[in-house]
């Protein structure tokens, strides 16, 4: 099991590196930065003099592997626009992201999972019924535009809540929704789906032959069963999310990571860009080996092989 | 006899892996082990044993799907162990153990009994009912199921389907794994007597594996014992239900509950498990569970001997005979 | 006394046997049991009038083939029907003093699992697969009995070690998986003895198993009622298996009990067509036999209400009468019951030259 853990991670900093690879490249191809960093008709020497202060006058390759040994070192480079270590921005901005993101997916997972347990249990039943159908816009909704929707309604036509920026428990409740309805939509449907697979199995009508309450038959030996592709979507879900969050965060100008790479790439600050998108994809990774190591828990048959 | 199929010292080994990347091969399954037997023309063989003992990755083997570790097998006197032509494959067809899933949900009957007439021969329409027509008839639908999809049938009518299907290309032989093991006891009876009328009205050679005793003494005139992967007896039925030989047979034999309660007394249990095909004994596959096991049993694999007329032993305790 | 062929319906009060009823009351009576499915508004009769009782220490078989209700009787006893395609109808079932079918949910969990168990056919589906089989021993022995853990552990070890199962200190901590199928069987047996419950209800416990371990789980199951002197009610489509275990059989055939009485007796003068047509359908592992009997056709779908003998499209013996009443059941030779209006049904032909 340790050897295998040992393997997934170092399979996981290959696939980071990959796309930090990829993405410092890319970034390249959107421009010159000299450009947006300089007002118009600054001459051309004072161009020059900026160039070589941000390193961007060494050839493509030395860029790379300098900033690459960088990251090695703990030196994320600086920012062209802020002039400030890429590692203070992000410090600065992480924890309303981090506040957003675990809020949304306790909420996921809190609403999601019961939603699914209960449509399942009481299921062709009115209730499963007009939670599936709810779920299943839930769940084709973009969040961005769910958020947008939101704003006009709550900020503009209602006046009730804050459409964005942070500070109070109340600006959290339009980004929280925008970006919880579809992950809990999905959770809910494949809880469901999940469980009434289950729930046709033997093992249920052996511990309601046991004598088990029926709650205790659902939760005990139905849901534990049912959790493994539940964990699989919700993985899936947050990685969706961290990804998403980018979109939403700008549209709610909530001041965390989302919002920083979005006006970074606008103003090709590459060091921020690709530090961002190296944060994203190793959250993604990280998500997707906790994912896969829940399944040996959950699971022993999975565990011995 | 002409022989329709000649299988020698055939072997099916599966590695057992372990390890990420690089997979070292820790062990070795043996599936079928160093099996050989002859099919004649006109027979019926009933293969016999437990889980485990390796018949249905035999039948996988004979059918193609399944390339053997070694052997050989010949049919209709050319090597198939390799794959075999398209002319070679008509006349070698298979019945499955389970009629529900054996059939696609969403072919009409007759779609389903043209198709191996698609796709091995080119016929008109009319050509392909003359065949079809005669063949429903046989195996006791009425001609209003063609029009009908699997689910409107119950099991023992869609093994009737499934036994047209084999049948649409006249194959000389008949691989059944299991085709009864899913059905009623009165619809056993049905598809039993099915496979005895089709078998004389199309000089049919049956390979029939079940785990069924009764079934076996029913359907087979020559027997086949087989066990973790091994022949353990292979005689003709008179003989092996009459004098079975290997401790094994007899075994299995006395284990079948006997429809009489007078005779309840004379179920006798085999004490032990199947071992695992992973960690299977060095010597004779039985020797764990064998009342008679002696120390040869644990160290040597026994040859087949010859036990009588047709009748071979995998035993120690015959040893005295002739070699088969 | 009793006529002979005196008639029995689900409304007359029956009476066993007298040497029966000297030696124990029945432990449980089912009284005409009726459970129906339900599917696009139709009801299908898949259990349809079914009473039977069973005493302490006795192993009754109910035999049938698939669609015969025999499943559902004992799942409607259970109380482990699908509530949205399935329904009890009418009956009851008396436990010593109580009726199972009036009891709340919380009581019948009192009873399920404490005073009648049951095993299953496939013990690998019926085991969880994420929980040690200790713990699925424990959890039985924790509903239902004031214990710790690590007693509830102990006896768990104890158990596996009753079922025949080697170095159950070592067993007790694996997976279902981790076990072959007679082990998981014999574990399922272990959780259902667990509490010592009177009544086992075993529905096709070895079907799933090959030849030389159905014969230990079926030794296995004597053992336990001669020692335990546990009652038995054993579903199976198996004949032979009746025959090796059971001391009395129902036959079901269309919802209803079509023949009863002890194993001795209806094996060696089957009464109802069908029982015959069945013994003789069987191929034999001690004699050849030239042509198997077919019952011809299939089961048919029946219709509510039912007013005609349900074997009566696949009788050999067929009359008028059978198509226009359901024939009663009524006793031919002492507790031997059957349900046919021929009173000594024509002898089937033992080699089928029917079809």
């Amino acid at each position: 099991m340790k050897r295998y853990i040992l393997m997934r991670v170092l399979k996981a900093l290959l696939t980071i590196w990959a796309v930090y690879t990829l993405v410092f490249f890319l970034t390249r191809v959107t421009g010159d930065p000299i450009e947006w960093l300089t007002i118009a008709g600054a001459s051309d020497s004072a161009k020059e003099t900026l160039r070589e202060n941000l390193g961007l006058d060494l050839p493509l390759w030395q860029q790379y592997f300098k900033s690459l040994i960088g990251l090695f070192t703990g030196d994320t480079g600086t920012s062209y626009y802020y002039a400030r270590p890429v590692s203070e921005l992000f410090a600065e901005r992480i924890g309303p992201t981090v506040a957003l993101g675990s809020i949304v997916m306790l909420v996921t997972v809190l609403i999601g999972i019961p939603l699914g347990v209960l449509a399942a249990v009481r299921h062709n039943t009115l209730l499963d019924r007009a939670t599936m159908s709810t779920a299943v816009i839930g769940s084709t909704m973009p969040n961005f535009v769910l958020g947008i929707l939101l704003i006009f309604i709550f900020s503009l036509k209602l006046r009730l809540l804050p459409s964005g920026n942070t500070g109070t428990p109340l600006h959290y409740i339009l980004p929280v929704i925008a970006m919880s309805v579809g992950p809990t939509a999905s959770v809910a449907r494949l809880t469901r789906s999940s469980l009434l697979d289950v729930i046709g199995q033997d093992f249920l009508d052996c511990a309601r032959a046991k004598g088990m309450r029926e709650w205790k038959v659902v939760l005990k030996h139905g849901l534990r069963n049912a959790l493994i592709p539940v964990i699989t979507i919700l993985g899936a879900q947050l990685s969706a999310m961290i990804g998403g969050s980018v979109v939403v965060e700008t549209v709610f100008a909530w001041p965390g990571i989302g919002t920083l790479i979005v006006s970074s790439a606008q103003q090709r600050d590459f060091p921020v860009v690709v530090f961002g998108v190296l944060v994203i994809a190793a959250s993604v990774t990280f998500v997707n080996l906790l994912v896969d190591l829940s399944y040996g828990l959950l699971d022993p048959r999975i565990r011995n092989s | 006899m002409e022989k329709i199929l000649e299988v020698n010292h055939l072997n099916k080994h599966y590695p057992v892996k372990k390890g990420l990347i690089l997979q070292k091969e820790i062990g070795q399954v043996r599936a079928v082990n160093e099996v050989s037997f002859d099919l004649f023309r006109g027979e019926t063989l009933g293969i016999i044993g437990e889980s485990g003992c390796g018949k249905s990755t035999l039948i996988r083997m004979l059918i193609g799907l399944e390339k053997p570790t070694s052997g050989q097998i010949r049919f209709l006197g050319q090597p198939i162990e390799n794959g075999m032509s398209a002319s070679l494959r008509k006349q070698m067809q298979m019945v499955f153990q389970d009629p529900y899933s054996s059939l696609d949900p969403r072919m009409s009957v007759q779609r389903i009994l043209e198709e191996p007439l698609r796709i091995h021969c080119k016929m008109s329409k009319q050509q392909k009912e003359q065949v079809i027509l005669p063949l429903l008839g046989q195996v006791g639908l009425p001609r209003e199921a063609l029009k009908k999809y699997p689910h409107e049938f119950s099991g023992g009518q869609r093994q009737r389907i499934g036994i047209a299907r084999a049948l649409v290309l006249e194959p000389t032989l008949l691989l059944c794994d299991e085709p009864v093991s899913a059905l009623d006891v009165s619809i056993q009876a049905q598809i039993l007597n099915l496979f005895r009328d089709l078998q004389r009205q199309h000089e049919l050679t049956l390979l029939f594996v079940s785990h069924d005793m009764s079934v076996i003494r029913y359907i087979s005139d020559r027997v086949m014992v087989m066990y973790l992967g091994q022949i353990m007896e292979i005689a003709t039925k008179k003989e092996l239900f009459e004098r079975p030989l290997h401790p094994y047979t007899q075994a299995l034999m006395r284990a079948v509950p006997v429809p009489d309660p007078e005779r309840r007394d004379q179920c006798a249990v085999l004490e032990g498990e199947i071992p695992s095909p992973i960690h299977a004994p060095k010597g004779c596959p039985f020797s764990t569970r064998c009342p008679y096991a002696s120390e040869i049993c644990r160290q040597q694999r026994p040859q087949m001997h010859r036990t009588g007329e047709g009748h071979l032993t995998a035993c120690h305790r015959y040893s005295g005979e002739v070699e088969g | 006394m009793r006529c002979k062929y005196g008639l029995k319906t689900e409304q007359t009060n029956r009476t066993q046997p007298e040497e029966k009823q000297a030696a124990s009351a029945p432990i449980l009576s089912v009284e005409g049991l009726k459970t129906y499915y339900y599917s696009n508004g139709t009801a299908a009769p898949a259990v349809d009038g079914v009473s039977f009782e069973l005493h302490a220490g006795e192993i009754v078989g109910i035999v049938g083939e698939s669609g015969c209700g025999k499943s559902t009787v004992v799942r409607t006893l259970m109380g482990l029907l699908d509530p949205i395609s399935s329904r009890r109808e009418a009956g009851t079932a008396r436990l010593g003093d109580i009726d199972l079918f009036s009891l709340r949910p919380k009581e019948l969990c009192r009873v399920r699992g404490k005073r009648i168990a049951m095993i299953f056919q496939n013990p690998l589906s019926a085991l969880d697969p994420v929980y040690t089989v200790g713990n699925q021993i424990m959890e039985m022995l924790l509903l239902h009995e004031k214990m710790t853990r690590q007693q509830a552990r102990e006896r768990a070890i104890e158990l596996l070690r009753e079922v025949n199962i080697p170095s159950p200190e070592l067993r007790v901590d694996q997976y279902p998986h981790e076990l072959s199928g007679g082990m998981q069987q014999r574990v399922m047996i272990a959780i259902a003895l667990a509490c010592n419950p009177e009544i086992l209800i075993a529905d096709e416990p070895t079907t799933a198993l090959d030849v030389t371990v159905q014969a230990q789980i079926l030794d296995l199951l004597r053992q336990l009622r001669d020692r335990l002197g546990i009652a038995v009610i054993l579903i199976t489509h198996n004949m032979g298996v009746v025959a090796a275990l059971c001391d009395r059989m129902l036959v079901m055939y269309g919802g209803v009990v079509v023949e009863e009485g002890s194993c001795k007796e209806v094996f060696s003068h089957p009464a109802h067509p069908y029982t015959k047509g069945l013994l003789a359908a069987i191929p034999s592992v001690a004699q050849d036999k030239e042509r198997l009997y077919t019952i011809p056709g299939q089961v048919p779908v029946l219709r509510l209400p039912v007013r005609m003998c349900r074997f009566s499209s696949r009788c050999g013996c067929s009359m008028p009468r059978c198509e226009q009443e359901e024939p009663p059941l009524t006793e031919r030779a002492e507790g031997h019951w059957c349900r046919c209006w021929q009173e000594s049904g024509k002898e089937v032909p033992a080699d089928g030259e029917n079809s």
